[in-house]
């Protein structure tokens, strides 16, 4: 399906709802949070206990269009790799475009986990912290453009799309990039958690999925070689040993192993999923040859079979295309007192420097992702979402006036 | 009765035919009907602050159908009021309200007291231990009463799952239901055994017909809502809705036993007040359960006592508040 740029209408709904009234940023509440905030929360619970996108069907996608529609935004682009996207003309013509990007997808879902919890300051669930917040902030900035016709001195594009491992990482957006006719000035993609970081550089990263099988036997029998979960941890052993650079700008994290099935039985498969990440691009690609190599010779040493399949590679941004966004977000960070912290941490930046766009993250609140326990703060959404409108307002000016 | 000619089947839904909000809010301005939500808590505050934030959201803030949210609280050790508070509920503690009748603790009592301080013509009860609540549950509701003027009372129904530390389980919830209520419907008002749900936290009516109930304070409050309004206006005005599915936290069995016991006490007494049916003997106020202590069974008794609450119209605080003439419900040409 092509790009059908969509010129909505307001819903009359939303129009007597706002009509003779301030933006609602501005507006009285009853309780502790502003309307923004608990729209956002609402959207992002909602949006949590979703199951995700599963072949033949998009529930979260659903969700997504049946929110825009609600807005009044009653033909959102939709193509063939699962992407909607809102799309707000300018104040002026011109065929520049900001991209706001976010991630309907989510890597876990238990339909008892993500069920959310609130407490007077925190909301707590599984997946909470992954993108559900974003999504929802993005969702709640399309309504804001939408109800308030507010336009910026670019295009701008509102994009939800899946950038799961599982449904082929960064092809959906691929997809969008590489038809999308217009031209993108630069890119922000909306997470969920990590407000206030500063991303010097998009880290390039390499994710692979090791699936290992060993033969069946009983679990006094030996004679067969190894166990999935001896080749599984000689691996981990291995590649863990691997001092990959000197100046630290490489790393190797094993983000999953799996393997075992319980006491009494003798375990013959194992998955062990790897991620490589590096800001330079000759040591990730050499990085990944590396530990193909690796595995295959420790799977054969020990009677294995490796199946390798290379999950996603990019390689790491370019510093240098960031410059002016860089500047703009220290700048909105000191007008909004949101306090800078400089972490590198691997985001879903670097694919768009492929494509020689700018590009970096913003986070709408603090969080915490971990096995245990998965949370964001509630009072830190109301100033995250507000940098979405300051960095579109100084970013656009900044890029225009670098412009020859 | 030939089946699908109980009235109650007939007028059972699926919430989607109500997702239509712009049109609910189009017929409650016609009709110029205030709604009202009131969550009655007890030591709900893992689960009341998300049941606010959505439905005060997405039912308040965005569609202007509901009036109002009120929460009803017993007394509660834990957060609840606060929580709640600080979501944009008005909480009232239920010893507070009309204190001249002095405070019972229970549901029903709560549900009977919020009919004083709420000021909708339709009026939405919602359980707050609700895990995965949802917008559906309340428009769910509504729906049927903004759409026929016949129906005064509207009942959800939903799968059940059992939430246990490893997961869900599909079947099971709603034991109370099949394995005391529908027998008793079953022998006594066969009508009223096509609810699939009768005891569903989750319900709504019309003020005017609300006002005219009286109320159990503890478990029988929805049963006695239900025969009486069969014997009042019959079951014509009884609908039902499906909400697909509820998470929620369940009950112990001893708990369920607590709970019957409650029911079949208004059960009787409401056999007593609506039919020939006479008991001989006194009902005794004490639930007896049976502990396993050294070996030796000891009984563990929890009195239950059958508190009725009378139909609000005959509080004088209330129909000063609410005079019988204006509560018609009208309908805007």
């Amino acid at each position: 399906m092509g790009i059908r740029k969509a010129f909505p209408k307001v819903s009359s709904i939303f129009k007597s709802l706002f009509k003779g009234k301030k933006p609602f940023l501005h507006r009285e509440w009853e309780g502790k949070y502003s309307p923004i905030v608990t729209r956002i929360l609402s959207d992002a619970m909602l949006f949590n206990e979703i199951p995700p996108v599963s072949s033949g069907e998009s529930p979260r996608g659903e969700f997504i269009l049946r929110k825009l529609h609600e807005f009044g935004i009653y033909e959102p682009y939709q193509d063939d790799a699962g992407n909607i996207a809102a799309i707000f003309p300018a104040s002026r013509f011109t065929d520049k475009y900001v991209l706001l990007y976010t991630d309907m997808g989510t890597e876990q879902y238990s339909p008892l986990e993500n069920l959310v919890h609130l407490t007077e300051t925190h909301a707590k669930g599984i997946g909470i912290s992954d993108e559900s917040i974003g999504v929802a902030a993005l969702l709640n900035f399309t309504e804001q453009m939408q109800t308030t016709s507010y336009e910026y001195p670019q295009n701008v594009i509102c994009l939800f799309t899946s950038l799961s491992e599982e449904t082929g990482e960064f092809k959906a957006l691929e997809s969008f990039l590489k038809t999308f006719p217009g031209t993108i000035s630069f890119a922000l993609y909306v997470s969920s958690i990590h407000l206030g970081n500063f991303e010097p550089q998009p880290i390039g990263h390499c994710k692979l999925s090791v699936r290992i099988s060993t033969p069946e036997q009983e679990v006094l029998d030996h004679s067969r070689g190894s166990s999935s979960v001896t080749v599984l941890s000689h691996i981990a052993f291995q590649l863990g040993n691997i001092q990959w650079d000197r100046e630290s700008k490489t790393a190797l994290n094993i983000a999953r192993i799996d393997a075992g099935i319980g006491f009494g039985y003798y375990p013959n498969e194992g998955v062990l999923d790897l991620e490589m990440f590096s800001l330079n691009p000759a040591i990730l690609e050499m990085m990944k040859n590396t530990v193909t190599a690796t595995i295959e010779k420790i799977a054969l040493e020990l009677g294995a079979k490796a199946d390798i399949q290379l999950l996603s590679h990019v390689p790491p941004g370019n510093p240098d295309l960031n410059s002016v966004l860089h500047r703009t977000l220290k700048e909105v960070y000191r007008r909004l007192k949101i306090e800078e912290c400089s972490i590198t941490l691997p985001t879903k930046t670097a694919f768009l420097h492929s494509f020689n766009i700018p590009a970096i993250t913003l986070g709408i609140t603090r969080g915490k992702k971990g096995k245990q326990e998965e949370y964001v703060e509630i009072a830190p959404i109301e100033v995250g979402f507000r940098q979405l409108h300051s960095f579109l307002e100084l970013g656009i000016e900044a890029m225009e006036l670098e412009e020859p | 009765m030939r089946e699908g000619t109980n009235p109650i089947l007939q007028k059972t839904f699926h919430h989607s035919k109500f997702s239509d909000l712009s049109r609910l809010v189009e017929l409650k301005t016609r009709q110029g009907v205030r709604i009202a939500l009131a969550f009655p808590t007890l030591n709900e505050e893992a689960t009341i602050g998300k049941e606010i934030l959505i439905l005060k959201t997405e039912l308040m803030d965005r569609i202007p159908l509901l009036d109002e949210i009120v929460v009803i609280d017993s007394g509660s050790l834990d957060k609840t009021r606060s929580v709640a508070a600080s979501f944009g509920a008005k909480v009232y503690e239920s010893k507070n309200i009309l204190p001249k009748y002095g405070t019972h603790r229970g549901k029903g009592e709560n549900l009977w007291k919020s009919l004083y301080v709420l000021t909708g013509d339709i009026i939405v009860w919602v359980d707050a231990d609700i895990h995965n609540i949802a917008p559906k549950f309340v428009y769910g509701l509504v729906g049927p009463l903004l759409e026929d003027p016949q129906i005064s009372y509207v009942k959800a129904f939903y799968e059940r799952p059992l939430k246990t530390p490893s997961g869900f389980f599909p079947t099971g919830g709603g034991r109370v239901t099949e394995i005391l209520v529908r027998p008793l419907f079953s022998l006594f008002y066969p009508e009223l055994a096509y609810l699939i749900q009768p005891l569903s936290g989750e319900y709504a009516g019309r003020r005017s017909l609300l006002e005219r109930l009286p109320f159990s304070v503890g478990y029988g409050v929805e049963l006695g809502h239900l025969i009486d309004i069969y014997h009042l206006l019959g079951p014509d005005v009884i609908a039902q809705v499906d909400l697909d599915r509820r998470i929620h936290r369940n009950q112990s069995v001893e708990a369920l036993s607590r709970m019957s016991f409650g029911i079949l006490t208004t059960f009787f007494h409401r056999l007593k007040s609506w039919t020939d049916c006479k008991l001989d003997s006194v009902l005794h106020p004490y639930h007896i359960a049976l502990q396993l202590k050294d070996n030796l069974h000891q009984p563990v008794r929890t009195e239950i006592l059958p508190i009725e609450r009378p139909p609000m119209v005959e509080i004088e605080e209330y129909r000063q508040k609410f005079p019988p003439e204006p509560r018609t419900t009208r309908t805007k040409e």
